[in-house]
């Protein structure tokens, strides 16, 4: 079945160029209504996204609430998702990653005391899995040229949620020095990227 | 690029990264749905960070979530506000409304004595689409777990006039009078209240004044309305 199919390439390129066109077209059908697609999307795309959603907020029951989130805005803004200015992947990840990250900003002011969960410590080879295509392969070309603390700072970030304090915290910096780092290495990846 | 530019551009940097507070977060995502050049700052940092995501290992989520955002998106039954506002104000309806759902209840407890599957350990779910009266169109979403509150959402920022507010209101099943549950703000951001209601509560918005209706009753129109229903 051509739904299988889908998944098992997707499963197959981890899900990145092989199926990228394949999800900018699931979008386009959701935009236009289409409920079917609407479930094929969330069938290709869902364990990845909680993966990522649980890696910020740590708890299943508050992943699967910033994946509910975002499937409805999935839903409601579909129309708006743009081929032209980047991945449909992209996209997604950014609007569960935000939903996410408003639940542990959410959770850091209402629950008193809470600690993110420690993160992984990273592995020799970790940016390897970047490599899969053009895009993550420049990513971790600019990545590798920043200072090692810098490129930590930027990954704890985007993949843990970590806060600015947070990461001032867990790397013994003043929030200053961890705030200009980061705009630093933001600037310096800019340039590499040179897009 | 611009001095200016530059720091708009780091902004939107740091809001795809996840390092703005709160407020400069919501006031960033504000500012791209007004102004263009915003919306594409952060869609580029979007595409350049986005491939970082592919470091984290997929993790297959729970079974109940799809059947969870399906009911979420689903259209909503038709809702008859007129109907519904005549009936609220009859005893014979809420007698009639009161016997049958006590009826119901006692079926359905009977039923899922026999049939309860293996309970997940979170509890049950409760959630409400709010709709506008006499559309279909979900703009809030509640959802609650006992024990975890009841959490609130505009599902897109609103706009409301200067000074007034959003402020949530329970009518618990067979309930004749509206608890004030809090304020739900108009920016999207998700509230968390302290409300422990039942399946099947009416929830209900109006707008009142900015630090919520006085004397504890609604002063203004209700706009919005959704039931509270069990989804797991």
């Amino acid at each position: 079945m051509e739904e299988d199919m889908l998944r098992r390439r997707a499963d197959a390129a981890g899900g990145e160029a092989s199926d990228a066109g394949s999800l900018a077209g699931l979008l386009g059908c959701v935009a236009a209504g289409d409920r079917a697609a609407f479930r094929r999307l969330y069938d290709l795309v869902a364990p990845r996204l909680f993966g990522v959603a649980l890696r910020i907020v740590g708890e299943r029951g508050l992943a699967a609430d910033a994946l509910q989130d975002a499937f409805i805005q999935v839903l409601n803004q579909s129309a708006r998702f743009d081929p032209a200015r980047g991945s449909a992947e992209a996209w997604l990840v950014s609007l569960v990653r935000y939903r996410a990250l408003d639940i542990v900003r959410g959770r850091r002011r209402e629950v008193l005391g809470f600690e993110p969960a420690e993160a992984p410590l990273e592995e020799p080879d970790a940016l390897a899995l970047l490599s899969a295509d053009e895009e993550g392969a420049a990513l971790r070309t600019c990545l590798e040229a920043l200072a090692a603390e810098r490129r930590r700072l930027i990954e704890l970030a985007f993949i843990d949620g970590f806060s600015q304090a947070e990461l001032a915290a867990r790397f013994r910096l003043p929030l200053g020095t961890v705030k200009s780092s980061i705009r630093r290495g933001l600037l310096k990846l800019r340039e590499c990227l040179g897009r | 690029m611009s001095g200016s530019g530059d720091e708009r551009d780091l902004a939107a940097a740091e809001y795809v990264l996840g390092t703005l507070d709160a407020e400069s977060a919501e006031a960033l995502a504000r500012a791209a749905e007004a102004d263009p050049a915003v919306a594409a700052a952060i869609a580029a940092w979007e595409r350049r960070l986005g491939p970082l995501a592919r470091l984290v290992p997929p993790v297959d989520p729970p079974a109940d979530l799809w059947p969870r955002i399906a009911a979420a998106t689903a259209p909503a039954t038709p809702p008859r506000p007129r109907f519904f506002a005549r009936a609220w104000q009859s005893l014979g309806f809420w007698r009639l409304a009161t016997g049958g759902a006590l009826a119901f209840a006692a079926l359905l407890a009977g039923f899922m004595v026999l049939r309860q599957p293996a309970r997940p350990p979170v509890g049950p779910m409760y959630m409400a689409s709010i709709m506008p009266m006499g559309s279909h169109k979900p703009m809030f979403v509640a959802e609650m777990r006992p024990g975890r509150g009841l959490m609130v959402r505009a599902l897109a920022p609103m706009t409301v006039a200067q000074g007034k507010a959003f402020e949530l209101w329970a009518k618990p099943a067979g309930a004749k009078t509206m608890t004030a549950l809090g304020m739900v703000p108009a920016s999207g951001r998700r509230v968390r209240l302290a409300a422990n209601v039942g399946d099947g509560t009416e929830l209900m918005i109006s707008i009142e004044p900015a630090r919520g209706a006085p004397g504890g009753a609604p002063s203004g129109p209700m706009l919005y309305e959704g039931r509270l229903t069990r989804v797991d």
